[in-house]
Order: C-alpha cells, then structure tokens, then sequence
C-alpha cells in the first residue's frame, strides 16, 4: 500500500529529525496509522511547560485524506474542545484544504503554532475563544492553570 | 370543587401504547391502530405517515397521554380555577361547578410541549349570546359598548398565531407532532371570532399562558389547593412566581393569567411587546409583568426558535440548519473531483533536469517515492508533476493540483481566496447568499404541495451533501466550473444536482429537466464562448470572490440566470 509506504517515509523522516518539542512514538508498533505525540507548550504561550499528549490517526487512503489530530491531554484553547476528545480545529487538516503533498511535519509544527496563536474565530470552544478575545490575561491564566493541571 | 367531565382523564381516548401491542398512530388523521390488526397504513385515510409509538416517542397529542399523574386533571378545569380569587373579578361562571360541558366553541386550549416543558395557552372567550347564565357575560359586555372587541381580540389572536406559530417550542428541538408538521395549526385557522358574519360578538376574554419547565411536565392541578399566599391582583396580569407556588411534583411553573375587557387586554399587549426591542434591558416599560413573561415572548419571536423538530417556519431557522448541515460535513465544501477525461488528457513526459527545479531532488509529492530521470510523470498544468497514478487518485476526487491547489482545467487557483474565505465562512457576503439562495430553494417546487415541498428540500440536502460547490464569485462576475474543465452557464430551468461540481447523475430530476438539459447540449458551444468571455474579464477578481458554500453556488445559479434573462 502507498499510504502505508508513505507514512513509514514520513514516521523515519520525523523520528530522525524530530522538531523540536515533540516526540513521536507508535500506539501499536505494527500499525504506523496511529501516532502518540508528545508535544511542550511552547515557550511564550501559557501553555509553557506543560507536556501534552496528542493522538494522530492517519487514515488508510493517507494522503488522499487528511490525518485527524486530537489531544489527549485537556487543554484550554480556542480551537481544541476542552472534554475527553480534545478535538482540535486547524485549517491544514480541514478536508477542503488539505492537500497530498501536507506533511505530518508540517501539520505539526502548524499544531505547535495554534498553541502560540489561537484563531479564535475558527473556534471550537466558545467559551475560551471569548475569553481569549475579550479577558486575554484572564484567558492566559486559565490555560497555565489547566496546563499545570493537566499537562504533566 | 367538583369533577369536570374530562378528555383525559382516564385515558381512554388513547389506545394502551405501553402494553405488548404495538400502537400506530397516523400523523395526518389522528388515528389509531393496533399494527397487528392494520399494519403500519392508516386503515381510515390510507396515509403512510405513520408512528409506532413508543414511550420514548408519543406523537399523539400530550394532554391526552394516559399517563398523566394523578391529580393533573383536564385542562379544562384551568379555566375554572382561579388561584387569586379577586372579588373583583370574581366571575360566576368561574366558580361555578355546575359550569357545563367544556366543549364550547368559545374555550380554546392548546399544549405546545417540548421535550424541556410545554407551553399551555388557554383562551376563553365570551360572547354576547353565549349559552350560559347572564352573568359572566353581562359583566364584560357592559363597561365597553363602545369598542370594537372583534378588533382587538383578532390582533391578540394573531399575535399569538404569528409567536407561537404552528407548534412552537421554545429552543426546544425535538420532535414534531401531528398539529406541527402537517397542518397549520389551530392558531390561524381555529379561532372563532364571531360578529362579522353575524355570529355573536366578542365581548370578552381570558388568555392563559402556562409554561412548565423539566421533563415530562403537567399543567398544573387546577382543582387542587394552590400552595403560597395568593397574590393581590395589583394589575390586570399577574402571575406566579416559579418560586412560590409549585406543582404537587415539585416542578416549578409559571402561571400568567389575562383576563380584561378586550380595550384594557390590548393596553396589556402593549406593555407586553413593548420591551421586547431592547434586549437584556430590565423591563421598565411592563412593570405589572414579570421578566421571565417578556423573555418568553421574547423567545416566541426569536426566529433561531421557529423550529419544531425536523420543521422550521423561518427563513433563519432554515438558514441555521442548513448552516449546520454544511459544518457537520465539512468535505462538502472540498473541491470537486476533474472529469476523468481531464485527467486523461494531462500530458506525460519523461522526467528531466528541469523539472526537477533547483532542489534537483526527484520525489513525487504524493507518494513521497523518489522519481528518477527518465521516469514518466503525469504533468499538470501548473507545472508541478506526480506519478500518474498518484495524481490521477487525487485528481479524481478533488480538482487541485496537491501542491498548489490550483485546479488542472487551467483556471485561476483557488488556494488563497478559498482558504480565506473558509475561515471566515460567515462573511456577510456569505451570509447573505445563503439567505438569498434558501429563499428560492422552497419556491422551486412550490406547487407540488407540502410534502413534496419536504421532498424538494430533502432532495437539494442530499445533492449538496454530495456535491461540491467550486471556488464562485459574486454572482454574474466569476464563473468557474471545474468539473468539465470547461466554463458553463447553467439555466436556471437546468437541474440543480445535474449540474453541481462532483454530482452524481440525479435520481431526482424530473422528465422536463431532462429534455432541458438535452436541449442546452445544443446551445452549449455559443454559450460556452459567451462564458469564457466573461471568464476571462473577470478573472481578476477571482481573488475577491466570496465563500464558495453550496448555498452561494445555489444562489449564483438560480441569481445568476434570472438576471440573465432580464
């Protein structure tokens, strides 16, 4: 199968060179659909020090379809729904944007920059997107009270 | 205070659902059967639409339910109850307990009951010759010769009727039921105003609203005890707090009563409606009405409630559910796939020096495998190159080279309009092409009747469902269709799925469509270069299209053409 040869491609492409914060491992080392993730809360967000576990699916017709990413660790943000599926909202992986040649790299680094900027009009928890637009200090310190919460 | 004849009572108008028979209740009669006597046709009018009903699912009308806990009798008896029990407004007829049969045509009771809490909306009417003693009537009759109560209480009544509108529930999707779905309703048909052809005359009235909230609410014990100090009447309405008084079970309820001679009631409706305009603002202007009133009525008005289930009576409940069928399946709005010819006519060649570009790295971008020189890639029109089986999987299910999104029928790419205007799906452009695209959508079909009307609107979800919008401008400036590879002015006569972007062949379409269609696969040519004009003097502007929702696509046809024809 060509997904599975891909991915395989792109698993030894980010293992050797991992960005830095993030550490990948397989759910099941038979099966290189499933990615554990380990992300840092990149410095300068209130997400700073926190470790947080992502699950990405890659699907069978991958890359014809985009992966799906969610966090498994709760994580107080516009654009991740703050409960047990921790489904986040990013344009890269929308169906109607994604493209083959996106990269589990690039997809990544694009999750690492929605830590450091919301985009609070595409949101999927309501709540922290008026927060963030309207109480920003408020909003920081939530998210660095639930990340030192969570994010262990 | 004696028992009343009741409807309800003792649940027998109903058959028992909850034994091991299954029950099927018809939506468009009210009948009931047992399934296994007449299956699932309604044996009276032969109607398909029809329910088995369940505990979880009764559609059969609520103040009927045999379940009704002891001690919630009839609505009827509301009308009968006075918890205030004012001297001045003391009625005879009201205490009466020998008060005859409910059946008058100048009592009128309605339950709207959501899955939340329902809404009891009684109205007692009294006409000048009503059969009944002389002095409830007398009383209203007397101090308003002058006035035209037909007036006033048709404006009441069709306040009512346009708040409440054939089944309403506040905020409360859930199902429908036989008076919502499939008539009007008994508020715009049902009421009887006497006087204009020679009937009796309105002289009085009485409206009620109850509202329950939680599950599985009851009006309230009418002949029970009502628990708390009764209020004074301070003014011509009042109500009980949801705190004092509450129902035997503990719910809370909201009891407003109305009763005025039909000049003071409009005065009332006034005080009413009047701060609905302001928002979140305390009501100064009802100061007799409690706030919970107006935000009821201000729920009543909101157009995100005139729903009813799977039924909505506005253009802006239409709207939101079409918007929620559009997040809730987002690859709808994904780029249609190229036409398999398309993709057969991209040119192949051998791959060399120069498209490997200054990387000098071969690799196809797809399938991330290295590509060496000499190896044959499929090349698409913007240049980048794939395997052919790479990007002829692609290609075939969406029309955007997979690299630059850039569609291979050699038109403007869409990448960074459509990107744009996707994050921000509720741009006001947007917005309004939904609105004006919805709006024509139910017309289409208009004169085939209610359920076809239903089918109609069924029949366009499932095309859009389906189908994919392409990057569209502003209607009559941008045309760009991806699925041919070619630009193309639809009719407005054309059927719609037939010519949406990655539809399938249209089971729905109808036979005149048809021939349509055929009879523009003749003019296509002329109109062909007509567009490719228009592409081209617009192309510019591509950038500044709106968003591309199957909505907006809808609009652009159905807008585009009408003023074509102008």
């Amino acid at each position: 199968m060509s997904a599975q040869k891909r991915i395989s491609k792109e698993l030894a492409e980010v293992t050797n060179s991992p960005p830095e914060g993030i550490k990948i491992s397989l759910v099941d080392e038979s099966n290189v659909h499933n990615w554990n993730i380990t992300m840092d809360g990149p410095e300068g967000s209130p997400y700073a020090g926190g470790k947080f576990q992502l699950l990405l699916v890659l699907p069978t017709d991958y890359p014809f379809k985009p992966p799906k990413m969610n966090f498994k660790t709760r994580i107080w943000h516009p654009n991740v729904t703050f409960d047990e599926h921790g489904s986040m909202c990013i344009g890269i992986l929308k169906p109607e944007a994604w493209k083959p040649s996106s990269k589990i790299m690039s997809v990544l680094a694009a999750t690492q920059n929605l830590l450091v900027e919301p985009v609070p009009d595409d949101a999927v928890e309501t709540s922290a997107a008026e927060m963030f637009k309207n109480d920003r200090p408020k909003f920081n310190k939530t998210a660095a009270e639930y990340t030192k919460k969570y994010a262990k | 205070m004696a028992d009343h004849p009741t409807r309800s009572g003792g649940g027998s108008r109903h058959l028992d659902a909850s034994g091991p028979r299954e029950v099927v209740y018809c939506h468009s009669c009210d009948n009931e059967w047992y399934q296994d006597e007449s299956g699932l046709t309604c044996p009276r009018c032969q109607s398909e639409i029809t329910e088995i009903i369940t505990a979880e699912s009764d559609p059969r009308p609520a103040n009927d339910d045999p379940q009704t806990p002891p001690g919630f009798h009839s609505l009827h008896n509301l009308r009968n109850h006075n918890p205030w029990a004012d001297p001045d407004f003391a009625d005879p007829d009201f205490a009466d307990p020998d008060f005859p049969d409910p059946d008058f045509p100048d009592i009128e009771e309605h339950v709207t009951q959501g899955p939340g809490g329902s809404v009891l909306f009684s109205r007692t009417i009294r006409t000048s010759n009503a059969p009944r003693g002389p002095g409830g009537s007398r009383r209203r009759r007397d101090p308003m010769p002058d006035e035209d109560p037909d007036h006033v209480m048709r404006d009441f009544q069709n306040m009512i009727g346009n708040m409440m509108g054939p089944g309403f529930r506040p905020g409360q999707p859930g199902r429908s039921g036989p008076d919502t779905l499939f008539t009007q309703g008994p508020y715009a048909t049902g009421f009887r105003v006497g006087g204009s052809n020679g009937g009796p005359q309105v002289v009085g009235g009485r409206f009620t609203f109850t509202t329950t909230t939680g599950p599985r609410l009851r009006p309230r014990d009418a002949n029970g005890p009502q628990r708390g100090s009764p209020p004074p009447i301070d003014d011509l309405a009042t109500y009980d707090s949801p705190s004092s008084p509450t129902s035997p079970n503990g719910r809370s309820l909201l009891v407003i009563s109305i009763r005025a001679p039909p000049d003071e009631l409009a005065r009332l409706i006034g005080g009413i409606l009047g701060p609905i305009g302001h928002d979140g603002q305390p009501p100064l202007t009802a100061p007799g009405l409690p706030a919970s009133f107006q935000a009821l009525f201000s729920a009543m008005l909101n157009p995100a409630n005139a729903r009813s289930g799977d039924a909505v009576y506005t253009q802006e409940a239409l709207d939101q559910i079409i918007s929620t069928l559009m997040e809730q399946h987002p690859t709808s709005n994904a780029p249609g796939p190229a036409s398999p010819d398309a993709i057969a006519a991209l040119p192949k060649k051998k791959l060399d020096e120069k498209l490997l570009g200054p990387e000098g790295k071969g690799e196809c971008s797809v399938c991330m495998d290295d590509v060496a020189i000499g190896d044959e890639v499929v090349l698409l029109p913007c240049n980048h190159w794939f395997h052919e089986t790479c990007a002829g999987a692609w290609l075939s299910e969406h029309n955007t080279c997979p690299i630059c999104r850039k569609g291979i029928d050699g038109e403007a790419a869409p990448s960074n309009s459509r990107r744009s205007s996707q994050s921000a799906p509720n741009s006001r452009n947007e917005y309004r092409s939904r609105r004006l695209s919805a709006a024509r959508m139910p017309l289409r079909r208009a004169d085939t009747g209610g359920s076809a009307r239903n089918q109609a609107r069924l029949d366009a979800i499932r095309g859009l469902g389906r189908a994919t919008p392409p990057e569209e401008g502003i209607p009559g400036d941008t045309r760009r269709w991806q699925s041919g590879g070619e630009g193309r002015e639809p009719q407005e006569s054309d059927d719609l799925a037939t010519r949406m972007p990655g539809s399938f062949s249209n089971p729905y379409r109808r036979p005149s469509e048809t021939s349509e269609t055929r009879r523009r696969g003749n003019t296509s040519a002329s109109d062909r270069s007509g567009d490719s004009r228009r592409n081209s003097h617009s192309g510019g502007s591509g950038g500044s299209s709106s968003g591309g929702g199957p909505m907006s696509w809808l609009r652009d046809r159905l807008g585009g053409s009408h003023r074509r024809n102008d």
